[in-house]
């Protein structure tokens, strides 16, 4: 007789064992996995946000007291900045996650595996194996594809394996909603490694320009991020085809891919480069993604409820 | 990390196993694309030669050569091609008057540029012909003139030969950690010249 267990935890599970798909469900686990978990969406709309108001406070800082750091203390600056987006993610995270708090262990461990992807893999294979800074921008044509197929890949693969291979298996990842909170945690560590390698790569940078560079690559990777989380949150608990959780890599690559291309082209004016545009770029990103991911995860949560009903 | 409920079923390890399938899919198509933006060339033609340089490149033709192209993208000092024409003694041997007229070529660079090293001058076969060949190394003191940097170490070859009844040097200059890799594809341009 076929054995009934848990998809989640791994339980024997009766004979009336609650079912999404093919899969069986204890209940305490059913009633977790259409979690809506408002308070996750709040903390990215007030990530956006802070970041912004970030941005404005250091550029306001910036006109007020000029300042002339050189050296190591500019150096120190770049990276302190570089720590602050993930910084305010966490803590907005936090406070409004205190109903069901995701362990902050594990989130942190995954931000950390993400930042460890990024140094390991993500920043010596785009420099290093592929040389994309040789060759990228010989012809929009291949700028855009390189961008897609080279750097998309790359990023969003590695952030999707931070998850997939870590927490994804374990019985913390119990809610649809987990894919994108652990994901995107995953984006924000790949940012902050990004951000920090540019920093020390340029040995410290203007402060203004760098943190709009800081905020941009923030809330790109986060996003992007947030889109393979949503496929891995599905997948995990629906018994989707196998082409699914492919599909969500490549969305969130193209996207990628789509936004590296687009935003080095709105920046450059002329010989001159103008960086607020890339920002107002990421910003419009990032709402849309997060919009998008909410009334997607909304909506896959309304039909299990109304599927529910109906048994 | 956290407790591991580790089964998974047929479907998630072949959904796996998808993922890293497009991933690799699209890696080998990104390295194609890599390898066939590096290979396109462009060409240009001037006093009877006529040169295939990568695509990317930038051409200066006010530069007093007949051709000069350089790299914008290699860093601080641009990997720069050169193409000259000198004339030479024709009532010495061949490879007596190119290794002399990279000796000349030699004399001059040492007092334009700083701390020039020349290496050697030595006899070689380019193009199916003997030919000499000079390397040597100086340093670029103001790289970028536009804002202030590190002085770079560069490191050069020069090719000088005979074709046509003219005498040709082929000139590569790199910053010396882009060297060893600039050297294999300006092979490449130098075999790849066209010359009436």
């Amino acid at each position: 007789m076929e054995q009934r267990i848990c998809c989640v935890c791994h339980t024997l599970v009766g004979e009336d064992a609650r079912m999404l798909g093919d899969r069986y469900y204890c209940e305490e686990h059913y009633a977790k996995v259409t979690s809506e978990r408002k308070g996750i969406w709040q903390s990215g709309i007030a990530e956006i946000v802070a970041v912004l108001l970030f941005v404005a406070l250091i550029e306001v800082i910036i006109s007020l007291v000029k300042p002339t750091l050189t050296g190591t203390p500019l150096l120190l600056t770049g990276i302190a900045m570089t720590l602050i987006p993930a910084a305010i993610w966490m803590v907005f995270f936090y406070r409004q996650d205190r109903l069901e708090p995701e362990p902050k262990v594990y989130v942190l461990e995954i931000f950390l595996l993400g930042a460890l992807l990024a140094s390991a893999l993500g920043i010596p294979l785009l420099r290093d194996i592929f040389r994309v800074q040789d060759w990228l921008g010989r012809s929009t044509l291949i700028n855009v594809l390189g961008s897609i197929l080279v750097i998309g890949f790359v990023q969003e693969f590695l952030k999707y394996a931070a998850v997939r291979y870590s927490i994804y298996l374990s019985t913390e990842f119990d809610e649809r909603v987990d894919g994108v909170v652990y994901a995107t945690a995953a984006g924000l560590g790949f940012a902050t490694m990004l951000n920090i390698n540019y920093v020390a790569s340029n040995a410290g940078v203007d402060l203004r320009m760098g943190m709009i560079r800081i905020a941009v690559t923030t809330l790109a990777q986060a996003s992007f991020a947030g889109i393979s989380g949503y496929f891995l949150g599905r997948a995990k608990f629906e018994e989707e085809p196998v082409w699914w959780l492919p599909l969500g890599v490549t969305i969130a690559a193209v996207l990628n891919g789509l936004f590296t291309f687009v935003r080095g082209e709105i920046t450059r004016v002329g010989l001159t480069v103008n960086p607020w545009n890339g920002l107002i770029l990421a910003t419009v990103v990032a709402v849309l993604t997060f919009a998008a991911l909410y009334y997607l995860m909304r909506r896959a949560n309304k039909l299990t409820l109304a599927q529910a009903r109906g048994a | 990390m956290a407790e591991t409920a580790n089964k998974v079923s047929r479907r998630d390890r072949w959904a796996d196993w998808a993922v890293v399938g497009v991933v690799v899919a699209a890696l080998l198509l990104g390295w194609a694309l890599k390898v066939s933006a590096e290979n396109k060339t462009l060409s240009y033609s001037n006093e009877g030669i006529t040169v295939h340089y990568p695509d990317g490149w930038l051409l200066d033709e006010k530069a007093g050569y007949i051709v000069k192209v350089s790299d914008p993208s290699s860093g601080l000092f641009r990997t720069t091609y050169i193409v000259q024409m000198e004339a030479i003694d024709a009532s010495t041997a061949e490879t007596t008057a190119l290794t002399n007229l990279l000796n000349n070529v030699s004399l001059s660079r040492a007092q334009a540029v700083t701390a020039y090293k020349l290496f050697q001058v030595n006899q070689v076969q380019v193009r199916g012909k003997s030919a000499a060949k000079a390397t040597y190394v100086y340093v670029e003191e103001k790289p970028n003139p536009f804002r202030e940097t590190v002085p770079v170490v560069v490191e050069g070859v020069d090719y000088a030969f005979v074709e046509g009844g003219k005498a040709y040097i082929f000139t590569l200059l790199a910053a010396e950690p882009n060297f060893a890799a600039a050297e294999k594809q300006f092979m490449s341009f130098l075999n790849s010249a066209e010359i009436r």
